[in-house]
């Protein structure tokens, strides 16, 4: 949600601050700030493109040693929709005797607005769909009832996800023209995350032809369902 | 804490990293303090068949850090972690768990990963110990640091120095590892972030990298 | 933590002198007594570090088997060829065990004589029986990871899965003490709660513990190691199996076997029922399984730990055959 709730903001106080350099081209280029178009490294006089300076000259009339600008996340543009549509697939291994479930492979499409840098947004799919793992399979509070103490609050006993649970995580970003904001970006951490747990519910259900109604699906969990299975 | 006291009067010449460190120190200082050293035996006692006797107070030691060595002055009961980073300003090995698992505390004894936290600074002496500090630096990259960064194997970035330090030995000692053997490299390194997949890409693209040559 | 000094011995008979003193606790790889000690589960005045006694290094193979120092490394006994060849079960447990820079760290030794990983008993607000406390909280607790054979009146279950590995394939302990030297087998040298509580082992105030000794396998024998756990990365084993069957080669016939569990008993569990159902027997897929239900025969669980029965005979059956080299169909 990083991307979504500041690039817009950022967007913002870019425009601004691009005003600001116009302004003070202007005198320099005898033209109103309106006519003056900004494009590549050049400053130009719409009408007259003869009247023109660099970007490094407009800036070394900049007051002061620094320009700021600051912009607002205004709220999302009336009439668009923001619905996110993805769809997450899991494949797991469930060792029918010992109740142990391998994810070995997640395919992650999601409708992504747009992608603003492929490889950082791929880490971020990887984070959530990771973390929907841990929340399938291994990570939980446990709380003793009667103490009121949480027993497992060490890096041993409370399990995350580690190098060797990792499934292959295949991921493809459909973009979507999206006009709710001033960049088109949308968040998909959480996406990834919460239906890459559901999906790995699923596929543990078509393996042992039972569902395991609750998380983290541990082994005890597993053989209990295929128990009532017969 | 009060760090407001302590900063210096023009805060925009203080690099956040710096913020932080100073901050660490004179969390530090404060410890020491509530513990005044005992005095220093460090005499053999003969009689007892004892070759060293060291503590409960403070004592200077001598570690071998990333090729020099550095004299410092703990009590026995301070790991090399907290050597690493209290004392010796070293604050790229990271502490997390601080009770072995999660390997955020990795560095080298001997060439070998070993989680700093569960080590006594005492019992490294007479080691070569390297920290992250010792393979790379930003203006002397190593080609799996490049790699990390290439390949955004690092998100928060908490984890990212035991993770290197525990890929770095293993790679040492089999240039030639698979997707296989860099996963059980860094079996003892937790990352929250779900990096796992381009810390793995990145590895092997440093294999890869080693088999046509030097990138 | 507290403050306290370090003492380095110079031999082996002073190592052991200090060691009978109140307040000295013995330092190997340091991996548990620094945990213990940060959780203020232990507060000695002073450590001996073992480290620079000869007696406690080394790694040695020979005609009359294996010779493993207590200060050995973890991860030298997984990746040592002769270990990996003779003595299977114990290099394969050595290499399930722990993190590879926890393997960098721990000693045989003191994997041994590590203290359990109960929840109650690490939790540093819980004053359970292990820690002078008046009750096992584990009993009527959250007890997943708990004990289904032995325990009573603590059910935690015994963190080592090395040991099992080593009691299969017939361990003993060289033990110094003040008072001179002992060898006693590693099946009897664990202590069930029941005789004291407070303790899993035999090792009494001033021993130290110099070396494991490994007979050579009985002809035609061949081991196995094999543990159940959540996560495929480092976690402790919900339960684990080590055996050794020596049979003869066209018949199968079983002449002598050794099972022992982990993670199901406070101390490594061996199993004679189920030894029993192979031994004397050809060996097959059904009369591993039979060996496997023997071994939770006299299972008592607790409230969320019935699913380890389950668990135990898939392992104690599954480590059989693949001991000896027997696939599943
Ligand atoms: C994250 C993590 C994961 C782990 N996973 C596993 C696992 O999967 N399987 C497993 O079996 N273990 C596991 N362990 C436990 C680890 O193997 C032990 O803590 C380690 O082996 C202890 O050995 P050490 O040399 O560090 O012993 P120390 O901590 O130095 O000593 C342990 C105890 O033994 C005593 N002692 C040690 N050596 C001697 C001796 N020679 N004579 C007399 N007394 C002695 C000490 O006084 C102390 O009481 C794990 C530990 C951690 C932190
Ligand atoms: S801080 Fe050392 S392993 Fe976690
Ligand atoms: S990058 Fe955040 S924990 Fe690994």
């Amino acid at each position: 949600m990083t991307t979504p709730s500041t690039t817009p903001a950022v967007r913002q106080a870019a425009a601004h601050l691009k005003e600001k350099l116009l302004r003070l081209a202007a005198p320099a280029l005898g033209a109103e700030p309106s006519d003056i178009e900004a494009r590549n490294d050049l400053f130009q006089v719409r009408f007259d493109p003869s009247r023109k300076m660099s970007f490094a000259d407009v800036c070394r009339r900049i007051p002061g040693d620094s320009l700021s600008a600051e912009g607002e996340r205004v709220p999302n543009y009336e009439g668009y929709r923001r619905d996110q549509a993805g769809c997450q697939f899991a494949e797991v291994e469930v060792d029918a005797e010992l109740g142990i479930v391998r994810v070995l492979r997640v395919v992650a499409v999601h409708d992504a607005g747009q992608i603003i840098d492929p490889l950082t947004a791929r880490s971020q799919v990887n984070g959530g769909v990771l973390m929907g793992v841990g929340y399938a399979l291994f990570e939980t509070r446990r709380m003793d009832p009667r103490l009121g103490i949480m027993v497992n609050p060490t890096m041993d006993d409370y399990k995350l996800v580690g190098p060797l649970d990792v499934p292959e995580i295949e991921v493809r970003f459909v973009e979507v023209a999206n006009g709710f904001n001033n960049t088109g970006v949308m968040g998909f951490g959480e996406p990834a995350h919460v239906a890459t747990a559901a999906a790995i519910g699923c596929a543990v259900y078509d393996a042992i032809g039972v569902p395991v109604r609750s998380l983290p699906i541990t082994p005890d969990r597993v053989l209990a369902a295929m128990e009532t299975r017969a | 804490m009060k760090h407001d006291k302590h900063g210096p009067p023009d805060s925009r010449a203080i690099s956040r990293r710096a913020f932080i460190k100073g901050a660490g120190a004179i969390a530090a200082t404060t410890g020491l303090i509530r513990t005044p050293p005992a005095s220093a035996d460090a005499a053999p006692d003969a009689q007892d068949g004892i070759v060293e006797r060291i503590g409960p107070g403070a004592q200077t030691i001598e570690l071998k850090i990333n090729g020099e060595v550095k004299r410092v002055t703990v009590e026995p009961r301070v790991t090399l972690l907290r050597a690493l980073r209290d004392h010796l300003n070293l604050t790229g090995t990271k502490l997390v768990c601080d009770r072995g698992a999660c390997g955020a505390c990795t560095v080298h004894l001997d060439g070998k990963p070993v989680t700093s936290c569960m080590v006594l600074a005492l019992d490294a002496r007479g080691h070569e110990i390297t920290t992250i500090e010792g393979l790379l630096t930003p203006d002397r990259m190593s080609p799996l640091g490049a790699a990390f960064v290439e390949h955004d194997a690092a998100q928060c970035g908490f984890c990212t120095p035991g993770m290197m330090m525990s890929m770095a030995a293993a790679l040492a000692s089999n240039p030639k590892a698979q997707l296989e053997d860099v996963k059980r490299a860094v079996a003892g390194n937790i990352c929250r972030c779900g990096t796992y997949p381009h810390v793995f890409a990145a590895a092997l693209s440093v294999v890869r990298g080693g088999n046509r040559g030097e990138s | 933590m507290n403050r306290f000094e370090v003492l380095t011995p110079a031999d082996l008979a002073h190592a052991a002198r200090l060691l009978a003193r109140q307040g000295h606790v013995a330092l190997a790889g340091g991996v548990d007594v620094i945990d213990l000690l940060k959780l203020g589960i232990i507060a000695p005045a002073t450590l001996v570090n073992l480290k620079n006694l000869p007696e406690l290094h080394g790694i040695e193979p020979g005609p009359r088997g294996l010779r493993l120092g207590a200060l050995t490394k973890l991860h030298e006994v997984a990746e040592h060829p002769f270990i990996r060849e003779h003595y299977t079960a114990v290099s394969d447990a050595a290499r399930e065990a722990a993190t590879p820079q926890i393997r960098n760290l721990a000693t045989v030794g003191g994997n041994l004589l590590q203290r359990p990983r109960c929840w109650y008993f690490r939790h540093p607000d819980v004053n359970c029986l292990k820690k002078g406390g008046d009750r096992c909280y584990a009993l009527t607790g959250l007890n997943r990871y708990h004990a289904i054979l032995g325990g009573g009146p603590s059910f935690i279950v015994h963190p080592s899965n090395l040991a099992p590995a080593l009691i299969a394939l017939g361990a003993s302990a060289r033990i110094v003490g003040p008072s001179g030297e002992r060898s006693v087998e590693l099946e009897k040298f664990f202590t069930l709660p029941s005789v004291d509580p407070k303790r899993e082992n035999d090792l009494k105030p001033g021993e130290v513990l110099v070396e494991v000794n490994l007979p050579p396998p009985p002809a035609g024998a061949k081991s196995a190691y094999l543990e159940a756990r959540e996560k495929q990365s480092f976690d402790w084993p919900l339960v684990g199996a080590a055996a050794m069957v020596a049979s003869d080669g066209a018949s199968r016939t079983v002449r002598d076997a050794r099972i022992v569990l982990c993670a199901v008993a406070p101390i490594p569990w061996r199993s004679p029922e189920a030894e029993k159902e192979i031994i004397g027997h050809p060996l097959d897929a059904e009369r591993a399984r039979a060996a496997g239900e023997a071994c939770v025969r006299g299972a008592h669980p607790l409230a969320d730990n019935a699913y380890k029965i389950a668990m135990t005979k898939v392992l104690a059956r599954r480590t059989i055959l693949k001991a000896a080299g027997i696939e599943e169909a």
